[in-house]
């Protein structure tokens, strides 16, 4: 499991700090960005195995986020995150590309066995 | 409904939508939020096995308090989307589900009792066409009959049916008021009844009394 290399990308600071910290536990490494242009910058220079996606973020969603790591073939898996009535995103994403979508507030043991099952699903896709 | 009343409704509902929204932001905060505190004591307990008992407790009582803000934000959610489309399809069990869980709080204040029947196998498909607004209406005034006419410690079980070939809502009493000849009087002195026919109406269907039951069967066709 600590193999796994993770971004965490929300606009609700509180959230993904509390969150990064309980997968650091877990032994997951994880970074956090609160924007979508910050997560872009950090993919530009680290390799994530999986993005775990905001789908609504001031700036740029996370579809388009999702858009531009499609254009730019960025190897990462993607997980995105929706609310209750963003359920059409999710599905959306998965249509672009988006390993699977996962609802807030989140369970946490469910998020690390989505994004295990992304990580090896991608690794095999990529070998 | 004229064109304004139904914008007006369309504003409430696309307001309330986004709040639950945030609501459901907050929520994620306070569940991670409590689980760090969960993890860190797990691997750091107090010195004092009272004190952790009770921030074990105090913890416990968040996570159950955050899955009531859930279902709640959840089913609020649900209700705020309603007038997202005029005409919407919906199955009957799960609208009779999502109304009494809208009721539940007046229900509580009266000390009855709110239950939704098991949808039955061969009643899978009840779907009916029509505006969410005025169905989930008109069930909501169906169990407010049922809460002004009923005492204390009654029940009001919904169950999805269908009753010669319409599909309905069979809304049934039970408890000290089970005459079904005083309970349909105590029904017609409601405003919430003239109300349910309106309803009923404007969708297409009709309120009936139970045959040799005490209660009303919402029929939607």
């Amino acid at each position: 499991m600590s193999n796994l290399k993770v971004l965490l990308v929300d606009d609700e600071e509180e959230f993904v700090s509390a969150l990064a910290e309980r997968l650091d536990i877990r032994g997951i490494e994880t970074r956090v960005a609160t924007d979508g242009e910050q997560a872009l910058e950090m993919i530009e220079t680290e390799f994530f195995d999986v993005v775990v996606l905001d789908v609504i973020m001031p700036g740029i969603s996370g579809l388009e986020v999702l858009q531009r790591l499609n254009e730019k073939k960025t190897a990462s898996a993607v997980i995105l995150l929706t609310g209750h009535g963003s359920t059409k995103e999710g599905l959306e994403g998965m249509r672009m590309g988006a390993f699977d979508y996962l609802m807030k507030p989140l369970d946490i043991d469910e998020l690390i066995a989505k994004m295990k099952e992304a990580a090896s699903t991608n690794r095999t896709k990529q070998e | 409904m004229t064109e304004l009343q139904g914008k007006d409704v369309e504003f409430f509902g696309k307001i309330t939508a986004s709040m639950t929204h945030e609501f459901k932001n907050v929520l994620a905060i306070i569940k991670e939020s409590a689980g760090l505190m969960e993890d860190i004591t797990k691997i750091a307990p107090l010195s004092d096995s009272r004190h952790q008992e009770k921030l074990d407790n105090a913890l416990k009582t968040i996570k159950n308090q955050l899955n009531r803000g859930m279902e709640l934000s959840t089913v609020f959610n649900r209700f705020a989307h309603a007038p997202d489309k005029s005409i919407a399809e919906v199955n009957l069990h799960q609208l009779a589900g999502q109304v009494v869980k809208l009721s539940e709080r007046f229900a509580r204040l009266k000390r009855i009792r709110l239950e939704v029947a098991p949808e039955s196998q061969s009643d899978t498909s009840l779907n009916v066409t029509g505006s969410l607004v005025w169905l989930q209406m008109a069930v909501y005034l169906a169990i407010e009959c049922g809460l002004n006419s009923l005492p204390a410690e009654s029940v009001i079980t919904l169950t999805s049916e269908s009753h010669e070939g319409k599909k309905c809502i069979r809304v049934q009493c039970t408890g000290e008021a089970s005459d079904p000849a005083q309970l349909a009087e105590a029904f017609k002195d409601n405003s919430s009844w003239v109300e349910l026919e309106k309803a009923m109406q404007a969708l297409g269907g009709i309120a009936g009394w139970l045959d040799n039951a005490p209660g009303v069967r919402l029929i939607f066709g």
